[in-house]
């Protein structure tokens, strides 16, 4: 069987798992990252008001000249381990009285609104404020070191992110291996079985959940295995017994045959040892399908279905032209398949001898085998009427006609086709009859 | 010819004893595989028959007893399990034919006949000749009387076989088996109409018909050698 990528549950399971991992670590580090935003930013704004409120008092005590100077007192001890101190102060004119920055940013002193402002090339949080007699105040610090700080976190997180990933992955991924074996395995002693191997089982070490299914598993076959043993007993034990009888019918009757002078009397003996090769024949049949529908085991044997098929042509060619057919075969050759090549022979004679018995002289018909294997057993006859095709390829059924034979020759076929993983269809070859063996649904 | 017959029925027992009797093929009887396997290893035989269901050891269980214990003489098994499958089964486990009952008493005769031939070793020639009619098994021409007859592969195939049973009544099973190497029985008259195309072309213009049908049984080809 062809298996796509990811398409074992246990694969599927793995990347699940890594990704839900994933997601919940990205979201706890992003919502931190948010925490520790919203806190520092708070820490600065309060550095701020405090600032403010010392250069208020500040104002009331000397007026603007005591406000001038200490800013430039402040701006005079800026140091790198703090985030950068930005001023302005203004009278009510608009004229800058002192102060860092130059161009004021967009922020309403009226109601001491603070803000995010570009102060040259640097973000930075600002409040302003008025002062007495119509003056305006605006004090900032630099959001530099937090930004900075916060993106340093951030690439600690998506490290963390990606390591956990992977390393989620790679445990999913030995966990899935470990258990998508252990599942192979079983699948294995199924597939073995099936080919014919009644022998083949799990045979679990352990006590988890798999170990349990492949006890059952274990224990079903064996049943399977007891019961085809038992089909096939009986099965052989019913031939032997109807078999024998008619042996000995048969011995009896030719005995008489030899004794027998009347002519007559000989003739309809003879008729009644045909009825018994009738009989045994049918039998052999449905015993043959009986075996088929219990699944009974195909070797898995290669073989060369072209020369098959071109031995059969040979075979038929002669009776086809007496028949008054047009022949011919179309066989591709080299063409391989796997199975039982006597009942895949058996399979196309019963297409062919349906074609001798159903087509009528003057037809064409043709056997063609193409790699797949596609094999095809077509006619220009009259074809087979829509609501018989059903109908024919049933046990007994035989369509319009009643021509010789016990009718099982199609069934036959049909059921020799689904154990070689074929199907066997009838298509309307406008004119005639095409039957049509090939993998692929009905 | 002499025959170790392993079969616990006693009716077939005595109808192929019956049989072969008037083909002057005498026939040693025994009712158990374990009895069978003993003779068998005192030689002394031509070809064995065995029943397949046997009380005790079973017939496909003996093959194998018989092959092991090194006794390589050909084995017809007789069985009243006769579909393709079981046929093959019996093939696989070393027997060298498989007749499945009930048979015709010449089809048994034929293949006796045939597998004690075979061991005798008398295949593998490169000229066959019989009667007027020479074949030329490595460059696969076929003449008679001089005439070069037009053969397709098979139909020399079919004569190389008749050739070499030549005398002996073939049957339809056992020239499908041999010439075209099929182990079931088709439902319509496949066989017939090809040795029909052969005898044909055997006798188109000659002076006596060499190719005879034995009526329900098979063919044979007639043992009339008019010059050596």
């Amino acid at each position: 069987m062809v298996r796509l990528p990811f398409s074992s549950i246990a694969t599927r399971q793995a990347l699940l798992t890594a990704c839900l991992i994933l997601a919940a670590l990205a979201a706890f580090g992003l919502s931190a990252l948010t925490a520790v935003r919203t806190s520092l930013r708070a820490d600065l704004l309060h550095t701020i008001d405090t600032d403010i409120a010392g250069l208020a008092d500040g104002a009331a005590r000397g007026g603007m000249a005591e406000v001038k100077a200490r800013i430039g007192d402040r701006l005079a001890v800026q140091t790198q381990e703090r985030a950068a101190a930005y001023y302005l102060l203004r009278d009510s004119s608009g004229q800058r009285l002192a102060g860092n920055i130059d161009t004021p940013p967009p922020i309403d002193p009226a109601h001491s609104d603070y803000g995010d402002a570009t102060i040259g090339t640097d973000p930075a949080l600002v409040r302003a404020t008025r002062l007495p007699h119509g003056a305006v105040l605006m004090v900032g610090r630099s959001l530099r070191p937090t930004e900075t700080l916060i993106a340093s976190l951030r690439n600690q997180l998506a490290l963390l992110c990606g390591g956990v990933f992977a390393a989620a992955l790679a445990a999913g991924w030995w966990t899935a291996a470990r258990l998508a074996r252990r599942v192979a395995a079983i699948n294995v002693i199924f597939g073995r079985f099936e080919e014919g191997d009644r022998a083949a089982r799990v045979a679990p070490v352990g006590q988890d959940e798999l170990a349990m299914l492949g006890e059952y598993v274990d224990r079903h076959l064996a049943q399977i295995d007891m019961l085809l043993a038992f089909q096939q007993g009986i099965s052989d034990n019913v031939a032997h017994e109807l078999r024998t009888p008619l042996a000995h019918l048969d011995t009896r009757l030719r005995r008489t045959i030899e004794q027998a002078a009347d002519p007559a009397l000989t003739a309809e003996l003879e008729q009644a040892r045909g009825d018994v090769r009738s009989i045994v024949s049918l039998f052999d049949a449905l015993l043959d399908i009986a075996h088929g529908e219990a699944g009974a085991r195909i070797p898995r044997t290669s073989f060369d279905l072209s020369e098959l098929a071109g031995t059969l042509g040979e075979l038929y060619a002669p009776s086809a032209e007496e028949a008054g057919l047009d022949f011919s075969t179309r066989i591709a050759p080299g063409v391989m398949m796997t199975g039982e090549p006597m009942q895949v022979g058996r399979m196309i004679a019963n297409l062919l001898d349906n074609a001798l018995k159903f087509v009528p002289a003057g037809a064409r018909l043709r056997l063609s085998v193409a790699p797949g294997p596609i094999i095809i057993v077509e006619d220009n006859g009259p074809g087979i009427a829509p609501e018989e095709r059903e109908l024919v390829m049933r046990r007994f059924g035989r369509g319009r006609s009643s021509a010789a034979g016990h009718g099982l020759g199609l069934a036959l076929a049909r059921l020799v086709a689904a154990r070689h993983g074929l199907n066997l269809r009838l298509e309307d070859a406008a004119p005639g009859a095409r039957f049509v063996i090939a993998a692929g649904e009905k | 010819m002499h025959i170790l017959l392993i079969e616990d029925d006693l009716l077939t027992a005595s109808a192929i004893q019956e049989v072969l009797a008037r083909e002057a093929i005498t026939v040693e009887p025994v009712e158990t595989a374990e009895l069978g396997v003993q003779r068998a290893g005192r030689g002394d035989i031509d070809v064995i028959v065995m029943d397949r269901m046997l009380p005790g050891i079973d017939g496909l269980e003996a093959v194998a007893r018989l092959r092991s214990a090194g006794v390589e003489k050909p084995i017809l098994m007789l069985s009243a399990l006769g579909r393709a499958e079981q046929r093959v089964e019996g093939l696989e486990r070393g027997a060298d034919d498989y007749l499945a009952k009930p048979f015709e008493p010449n089809e048994l005769v034929a293949r006796l006949r045939a597998l004690h031939r075979r061991a005798g070793a008398l295949a593998n020639q490169p000229i066959l000749i019989h009667g007027d009619i020479e074949l030329n098994v490595k460059a696969r021409t076929a003449h008679r009387a001089g005439r070069h007859l037009g053969l397709s592969p098979k139909e020399f195939e079919l004569l190389k076989y008749l050739m070499e049973n030549a005398g002996e009544i073939v049957t339809r099973q056992m020239l499908l088996l041999h010439v075209w190497k099929l182990s079931f029985d088709p439902q319509t008259n496949v066989v017939d109409v090809n040795l029909v195309r052969l005898r044909r072309k055997l006798e188109e213009g000659a002076v006596q018909p060499c190719l005879e049908t034995v009526r329900g049984h098979g063919y044979r080809l007639r043992a009339t050698p008019h010059h050596a």
